[in-house]
């Protein structure tokens, strides 16, 4: 561990004026931090002036609390100061995630078909309307999904909606929401290849695990 | 039967080697600093890199991170200085 990252902990460690020192400067650090992370990503979250500061304070705030339950994870695998930024930087996530059902526009039961080849690259229109069979055949396959992996599925990938979004919508972790829209991914690529839409094999087995190194929680 | 357009890989791509959204952002910091100084985060952590090409929440969570890191006004601010070291330290 280097040696700016042994004294952080040293003093967070301590106790009395020096901790309280360390805490104060902490804090100011994380906030700083904060606006810098929520000036950066609210223009495309549609969101400036006070309501960013909100933002910065709660997650400046919130991140702290946080990495003071977890000083004892802290292995030093990175400086002190990272470790502390990618609290703040995950709790500015988190909140647009729950700010981004503000948005009046915003819908569930929207599904936008039509655009998702644009929405995945297809810069030609006409691309659109060739590939219509295409985008027919994986709206049948998303009916064989389970009603979570249609729900997530289609508000993630057809409907762009972020996962940090669907993740304070649903109450899950981003990492459930990504392992329910993977396995629905698969699920509609194995329907594809077996009704003749895409080449290969309808391979079910690349399932992630701890075996394959792949883990999720 | 045609080849399949590039947009349809794209929204069907699952790589095994993806860890996920949960273990990519508990070791963000890590893959954040080797990005830094120049090393290559994916040869130590490519399940990693590979989350991270597939998932934009958490791509853009290290792009802030990054960010963060190079903030030059972030890296003078008095606050990053670290708290005055107890003596005998060293």
């Amino acid at each position: 561990m280097d040696d700016d990252s042994s004294s952080w902990l040293s003093a967070l460690r301590g106790k009395g004026t020096r901790c309280r020192a360390a805490q104060a400067q902490l804090h100011e650090l994380l906030l700083k931090a904060g606006l810098t992370e929520a000036y950066r990503r609210g223009p495309a979250a549609h969101i400036t002036g006070p309501e960013l500061d909100d933002l910065a304070h709660q997650a400046a705030d919130d991140a702290m609390v946080s990495l003071l339950g977890k000083l004892d994870s802290f292995r030093g695998e990175s400086r002190f100061t990272t470790w502390a930024y990618r609290f703040v930087v995950l709790e500015i996530s988190s909140k647009l995630g729950r700010h981004f059902w503000r948005r009046p526009t915003v819908a569930l039961d929207n599904e936008d078909w039509d655009r998702l080849p644009e929405r995945h690259g297809a810069c030609d229109p006409l691309a659109t309307a060739q590939h219509q069979d295409l985008i027919a055949a994986v709206q049948r396959a998303v009916e064989t999904l389970t009603e979570r992996q249609r729900l997530l599925f289609v508000a993630t990938v057809v409907n762009g909606i972020p996962i940090d979004a669907m993740s304070a919508r649903c109450g899950a972790t981003p990492g459930a929401i990504y392992k329910t829209v993977f396995d629905a991914r698969r699920k509609i690529r194995a329907y594809l290849t077996t009704n003749g839409y895409l080449e290969g094999e309808a391979r079910m087995d690349r399932v992630p695990s701890a075996q394959t190194g792949a883990q999720f929680t | 039967m045609s080849e399949a357009p590039d947009w349809i890989d794209r929204i069907l791509a699952t790589d095994p080697r993806d860890v996920g959204c949960d273990e990519a952002r508990a070791s963000l910091h890590v893959y954040a600093d080797l990005v830094a100084a120049g090393a290559d985060p994916a040869e130590r952590y490519p399940g990693v890199a590979t989350h991270l090409a597939a998932c934009d929440a958490c791509a853009e969570a290290l792009r802030g991170l990054s960010a963060l890191i190079g903030d030059e006004a972030l890296r003078t601010a008095q606050g990053t200085t670290p708290p005055e070291r107890e003596s005998g330290r060293t």
